[in-house]
């Protein structure tokens, strides 16, 4: 039935009703909007709809409830009129009843809800472990999870939980997944951390020892104990991957417009080369020592970063295809102007800050004042010979930076007895890493803070001191943000030293680059950049790490080397340099401390050094690193702050592309006529009863209370919500395109047996179609050997994969070969059991969607894609058969097993689909009119009801001439008028009534004394109660010969609402055909109760009517007249079995098919084998135990 | 290698104890088969007896519990039919205990695990006694059976 629209004569239109709200209510009344016409936008705050959201201030009934849940939420959400929006919050309702505008929130899921499958690799692999609250208890569960943690939901598709950046990857200058790797760790993937690490950065085992670590610093794990100690875990997966660095591309090599250069080989350079390589070119880089690395070479002692590692990590940057020249020294060897004359168009400049500074005292001069940088050098790449010149000397070092800690210790090595270090101003402000500090000081070295040189002693041409004064810090703020040093007077005193190591600044020596027109600060020395671009004063001319910075740590140098990588990729390609980079780094997550309960016990990693006494005369390294217990307990010390680490081990394993992380916060309207908003806790003020339940707080807007009362008295309610709501607004139209979108096949739903009738004999083609289900099926049974075996099976035509039957891609994919190789049967293995149209408790969203996709009713008979040049086409028998619940997941441990029973259960499928009976076409129409018997409230409610949405009513009802009490049953004049207003036919009580005729067009008999009066009706409302009153009762259900009789009695005799639960149960699983429904009797219930199942019945018996005609079940029996031999047992069990009467006076069962539920009870009962079911007969139940039990596979007999 | 168990699963309160035991993460040997009939009161001794022929070594009937069906059809019917196959069995020389009729609510997947791996077991102990009769139904080659279609 389809009502046309009224459009508002401003044009604006907005279509259906909004229902918001998760309980089961909300689905009920969503659900009779559709079925009544309606279109319905189902706004729920729930990421999916299940047990916990749905089924709030339910019965204590607890197994009846999850029986309907799954089917309703299915009807409910597969619906093609309801658009299901989860995760969704309603901001604001705006607009008028009629037209109303809903802007809507909605949260993102990072997963594609039409591909998940809910197959739960992705939960496998993900190494982040979150809490949450469910059910008031605290759970421990995955990043990515299904949507209600464990309860079966609708939609399936997971869910990551993700709350922004931690601040440990928004600290780190590189802008590692730290959080990733860590988590990565604590699960035991090695390589993996390694290889999240080195898509933001390469040099792994350098950080892992000499950064200055700011994730650390800013660790939330600090607050509850010690930070997670993170360059130790970036150690350990540089040192410990098996599969060593493996360097990835980000663009394959391109051929580019000139060349790039660039100048030093230190951590800005490498990091800048590396980058440039990853992107596809291929730079040159110039290095003027003859060793590789820079600082990391000639400044890092070998006790800190060994050579071997150095040269590891070297080594792999190379590998990319990088060009790296030593003993090459720009502005001396070759020019600037040079290199632009042979193609180079970029340069990075990357020459460190190698120029000592000096302290500028007197002294200074000697021979044995020392700047730091060339001892360094000096002692670091000299291997195996001994420096002897500290041997047995005491040394002092001015500075208190890492290159005058690196400069103690190693002095001390070499040989020094005495080693210490004056530095200006207090130990908390020393610029060296702390470790080193506290290290040193283990050592032996001493620390003097707050000391500065004043001059140094000589005797001759030798050092025999230094004078040094005390300083204090006074309150004059420096460059660089600290207090300037005062020497206090009179502090004046002398220390013996033979040797004096001038560690205090150094700066870069930009003047021997000789390059014109460059920018420098003149009071330090360093290049004069763009901070976002690294551009120079020059353009194409690009400057990071210490020349544009100062001596700073290696974290910072190998940052500048991305952007710089960054800036010349953007330069080469002719870029805007600037658009779309910021400086700001990202928005730090919120993180509550106190919700997290998953913390570890366990206390910091120290990590483990090796002995004071080894250390001296040795440079062998110091720390050896976390042992894998260690490691992996420190990674689980992790806090996971950010909820999901984006490690996108999910996304590498979903093979159905569902995962995706970019997915952002969603702003919408929504267009409605009415609002109906469900309330799911008794929060809200008591709602005084207005209307059938309804409170309107604005003309259109209605909130509905949960209220009180078990699962059917729910439904009841929430069904004459939508009643009324549906006559209130006109329906939608019905596009006749929309049942036309899809490209499936052209087989009935209800009747797949239906094609057999046009298959003429002659051989079967079957196909079989095995689904992988992204990879959840296929990685245990093994598909090679199932299709060995199947083909073995006659008449089998073809066995393809498909990789996820459940979307339409798929739908096409099996439609094209169903009309390329003219298949008549196919069996599709994936998840779906049942080729019916039932909705069973245990159904899932993807099943419901594989049929819809597959067998969506086509209104043209039209061959399909692609297949001109076949014959027209016959319809299509398919067999579904799960292979995954059944086979491929509850015997996972097992795989070659569940390869086995895959077979077994396959070859089932293919035998039933051989041995399918084709079964008549029958399909009646219902007449769009109701017969009501009984009056009363509920009766006159229901009547009214129904007239509204168009169809024609009569109502049979006692009626009382006089004036006074009414009996709840009776119809009052006042009622009447009502009635008579919309058109309902009111007749009296008759004598006697009976029923004849058959669903959808029955016709009622009733008797006025000698009059007879006929009423014809598509559905029939009965009061029983009203019947059996008076003396004789009007209808005699003791005699079990009317067609009433039968049916009521088959609905029992047990209260109404257990009844009414059971029918409701059965109308939404296998829908409700025989169109006869029981009114509640007329107890003392509140008026307003009354109306409430008057409105229900009236929204069950629309829903009847609106489907236009019906046809029998699937499952429906058949019963052969001629084999019956009239024992009557089918009779005896079921009330819908009548016996008649042939010519002859013999007795035969008979059943009209449209009633038949498809149980098989009668089957069982009947001893000629009268009795069958097209899709369910002996033979084929035979079949499948045969293919199950049998280890031979000959089907060709039964 | 278990021994052979033929499930017989009601559609809908029986399917549904199935499909949780899997929900759930619980494991059951490939050995258990089941096939999915529209309600218990379908399946007739003879369909009983011929999963004993075709190799069986048990025989579970899984449906609704009385008052549930989805049918409302009676458990009589089931029982009757029940009881007729065990007896029919003990005749033919079968330990009755072959066969167990499991009147579960809808999603116990658990107590469906259970009842399989304890016929499971009274299988095994039934093939290794010595004192109960052990007759192990064969595989019948070829017997043609007359059924009416």
């Amino acid at each position: 039935m389809v009502l046309s629209m009224t459009v508002k004569s401003d044009g604006s239109m907005s279509e259906g009703v909004a229902v918001i709200g998760s309980n089961v209510a909300a689905i009920q009344a969503a659900l009779t909007l559709a079925q009544v016409g309606i279109e319905v936008k189902l706004i729920t705050n729930s990421a999916a709809l299940g047990w916990d959201d749905a089924t709030n201030n339910v019965s204590d009934d607890s197994s009846l409830d999850q029986r309907f849940l799954h089917p309703l939420l299915l009807r409910a959400t597969s619906h093609p009129l309801i658009t299901l929006y989860t995760g969704a919050e309603v901001e604001s309702i705006k607009g008028e009843k009629g037209d109303f505008k809903i802007q809507v929130v909605q949260r993102p899921r990072y997963i594609h809800e039409d591909i998940c499958t809910g197959c739960g690799r992705c939960q496998v692999e993900c190494p982040t472990r979150v809490t949450s609250l469910l059910r008031g208890q605290k759970i421990t569960h995955t990043a990515i999870h299904t949507p209600l943690l464990g309860a079966k939901a609708v939609p399936s598709a997971f869910i990551i939980d993700k709350n922004g950046f931690a601040p440990c990857q928004v600290a780190c200058p590189l802008g590692i997944n730290v959080q990733g790797f860590v988590s990565l760790l604590a699960n035991g993937k090695t390589d993996k951390a390694l290889a999240l690490i080195n898509e933001a950065a390469p040099l792994a085992g350098i950080l892992g020892r000499v950064c200055r670590h700011p994730c650390e610093d800013n660790c939330n794990r600090a607050q509850v104990g010690s930070p997670v100690s993170i360059r130790a875990l970036h150690r350990y997966a540089a040192d410990n991957a098996l599969g060593g660095i493996k360097y990835s591309r980000k663009f394959p090599a391109r051929s580019q417009e000139g060349k790039i250069a660039i100048v030093g080989s230190g951590p800005a350079g490498l990091t800048a080369a590396w980058e440039l390589a990853r992107l596809g070119y291929s730079p040159t880089v110039f290095e003027s020592h003859g060793v590789i690395g820079g600082m990391l070479a000639t400044g890092i002692p070998r006790f800190r970063l060994p050579r071997e590692i150095r040269e590891r990590e070297i080594e792999a940057i190379r590998n990319l295809g990088i060009d790296i020249r030593t003993g090459i020294t720009v502005g001396r060897d070759v020019t600037f102007a040079y290199l632009k004359e042979r193609g180079y168009r970029a340069f990075f400049l990357s020459i460190g800050a190698q120029r000592n500074n000096k302290l500028n005292i007197p002294g200074e001069e000697l021979e044995e004042v020392v700047d730091c940088m060339s001892l360094l050098l000096t002692l670091n790449l000299k291997v195996g010979n001994k420096v002897d010149t500290f041997v047995g000397s005491d040394v002092v070092v001015i500075g208190g930076g890492n290159a005058a800690i690196d400069a103690a210790r190693t002095v001390l090595r070499s040989g020094a007895v005495e080693v210490t270090i004056f530095y200006r101003r207090t130990r908390a402000e020393m610029p060296a890493n702390p470790e080193e500090v506290e290290e040193a000081i283990k050592e032996g070295v001493k620390i003097e803070c707050c000391t500065m040189p004043v001059e140094i002693l000589r005797d001759g041409y030798r050092v025999t001191g230094i004078r040094c004064q005390r300083t204090k810090l006074s309150d004059e703020i420096m460059i660089n943000g600290q207090h300037r040093p005062e020497p206090i007077p009179g502090t004046d005193f002398v220390m013996d030293a033979n040797y004096v190591v001038v560690a205090i600044g150094q700066s870069p020596n930009v003047p021997q680059l000789d390059i014109e027109g460059l920018a420098i600060d003149s009071n330090t020395g360093v290049i004069q950049v763009n901070p976002l671009t690294l551009e120079t004063s020059i353009p194409g001319v690009f400057a990071g790490g210490d020349c544009i910075s100062g001596p700073n740590n290696v974290v910072e140098a190998m940052a500048a080397g991305l952007r710089a990588a960054e800036s010349i990729d953007r330069y080469m390609q002719g870029r805007d340099l600037k658009v779309e980079r910021i400086l700001e780094p990202p928005e730090i997550a919120k993180v509550d401390i106190e919700t997290m309960m998953e913390v570890s016990p366990y206390k910091r990693a120290p990590m483990p050094t090796i002995h004071l006494r080894k250390r001296i005369n040795s440079f062998e390294e110091t720390t050896t690193g976390l042992s894998a217990e260690a490691a992996r307990r420190e990674a689980q010390r992790c806090l996971n702050c950010a909820l999901c680490s984006q490690c996108m081990e999910c996304t590498r394993v979903c093979e159905l592309g569902a995962v995706f992380h970019d997915d952002d916060i969603r702003h919408f309207e929504v267009g409605a006529q009415v609002v109906l908003r469900f309330l799911s806790s008794d929060s809200e003020k008591n709602i005084p009863t207005g209307k059938a339940d309804q409170e309107a707080i604005t003309e259109g807007v209605y909130m509905v209370s949960p209220g009180d009362g078990g699962l059917a008295k729910q439904l009841i309610r929430a069904m004459a919500v939508a009643m009324e709501t549906a006559i209130e607004i006109k329906p939608t139209e019905v596009e006749e395109a929309r049942a036309q979108d899809f490209a499936g096949l052209d087989t009935d739903l209800d009747h797949p047996h239906r094609a057999l009738e046009q298959i003429a004999g002659g051989t079967k083609r079957i196909g079989v179609f095995l689904c992988r289900c992204g990879g959840s099926i296929s990685s245990v049974i093994d598909f090679r050997t199932v299709d060995r075996k199947l083909s073995r099976l006659p008449e089998v035509t073809c066995i393809r994969e498909i990789g996820q039957a459940c979307t339409e891609a798929a739908a096409k994919q099996i439609a094209n070969q169903v009309a390329e190789l003219q298949l008549d049967r196919i069996v599709v293995a994936a998840c779906r059991c049942c080729n019916s149209e039932q909705v069973c408790y245990s159904c899932t969203d993807r099943r419901v969607m594989c049929q819809q996709f597959l067998l969506r009713r086509s209104k043209r008979n039209e061959t399909l894609d692609n297949s001109t040049e076949f014959a027209p086409k016959a319809q299509t028998f398919v067999e579904f058969v799960n292979i995954r619940e059944q086979c491929a997941w509850v015997h996972e441990d097992d795989p070659q097993g569940a390869t086995r029973k895959a077979v077994q259960i396959i070859s089932a499928g293919i035998a039933r689909a051989r041995a399918s009976l084709p079964m008549p076409p029958s399909e009646n129409s219902i007449l769009p009119s109701a017969l009501i018997i009984g009056g009363g409230l509920v009766n006159s409610t229901a009547a009214r009801a129904l007239a509204s949405r168009g169809y024609q009513v009569e109502l049979v009802a006692r009626q009382r001439a006089e004036q006074g009490q009414y009996e709840r049953s009776e119809t009052s004049p006042l009622m009447l008028e009502q009635l008579q207003e919309k058109d309902v036919i009111v007749k009296p009580w008759p004598d006697a009534l009976k029923l004849e005729g058959f669903p959808g067009n029955y016709e009622a008999v009733l008797e006025y004394g000698s009059q007879t009066d006929r009423i014809a009706a598509g559905a029939v409302l009965v009061n029983i109660d009203e019947l059996n009153k008076g003396t004789p009762p009007l209808l005699n259900t003791t005699s079990s010969s009317g067609l009433l009789d039968r049916i009521i009695a088959r609905k029992g005799n047990s209260g109404y609402l257990a009844r009414v639960g059971d029918d409701l149960l059965r109308e939404i699983t296998i829908k409700e055909t025989s169109g006869i429904f029981l009114l509640p009797p007329n107890g003392a219930e509140l008026p307003n109760e009354q109306i409430l199942h008057g409105l229900a019945i009236a929204a069950r018996v629309s829903t009847y009517l609106e489907q236009g005609s019906i046809r029998p079940r699937a499952m429906a029996v058949n019963i052969d007249s001629r084999l019956c031999r009239g024992c009557g047992n089918c009779a005896d069990i079921c009330p819908y079995i009548e016996m008649k009467e042939h010519g002859d006076g013999t007795v035969y069962a008979y059943v009209d098919e449209a009633l038949c539920l498809g149980c098989g009870a009668c089957v069982t009962s009947c001893p000629t084998g009268a009795i069958t079911q097209s899709l369910q007969s002996d033979r084929q139940i035979i079949s499948t135990l045969r293919s199950m039990l049998r280890s031979d596979q000959r089907l060709s007999e039964v | 290698m278990y021994p052979r168990v033929l499930v017989f699963a009601c559609n809908w309160g029986g399917w549904s104890c199935i499909e949780t035991a899997t929900n759930l993460g619980l494991h059951y040997p490939v050995s258990v088969k089941v096939v999915k009939v529209s309600c218990l009161s379908r399946v007739h001794v003879g369909l009983i007896l011929k999963a004993f022929e075709f190799g069986a070594s048990g025989v579970m009937l899984l449906g609704c519990e009385q008052g549930r069906c989805h049918f409302s059809a009676d458990s009589e019917y089931i029982i009757n039919e029940y009881e007729k196959a065990r007896s029919i069995l003990e005749t033919l020389g079968i330990w009755k205990d072959r066969l167990v009729l499991a009147q579960l609510p809808a999603f116990d997947g658990r107590q469906f695990v259970m009842q399989v791996m304890k016929l499971i077991a009274e299988i095994e102990r039934i093939s290794t006694s010595k004192h109960a009769r052990t007759v192990e139904p064969r595989p019948a080659q070829d017997i043609k059976v007359q059924l009416h279609l």
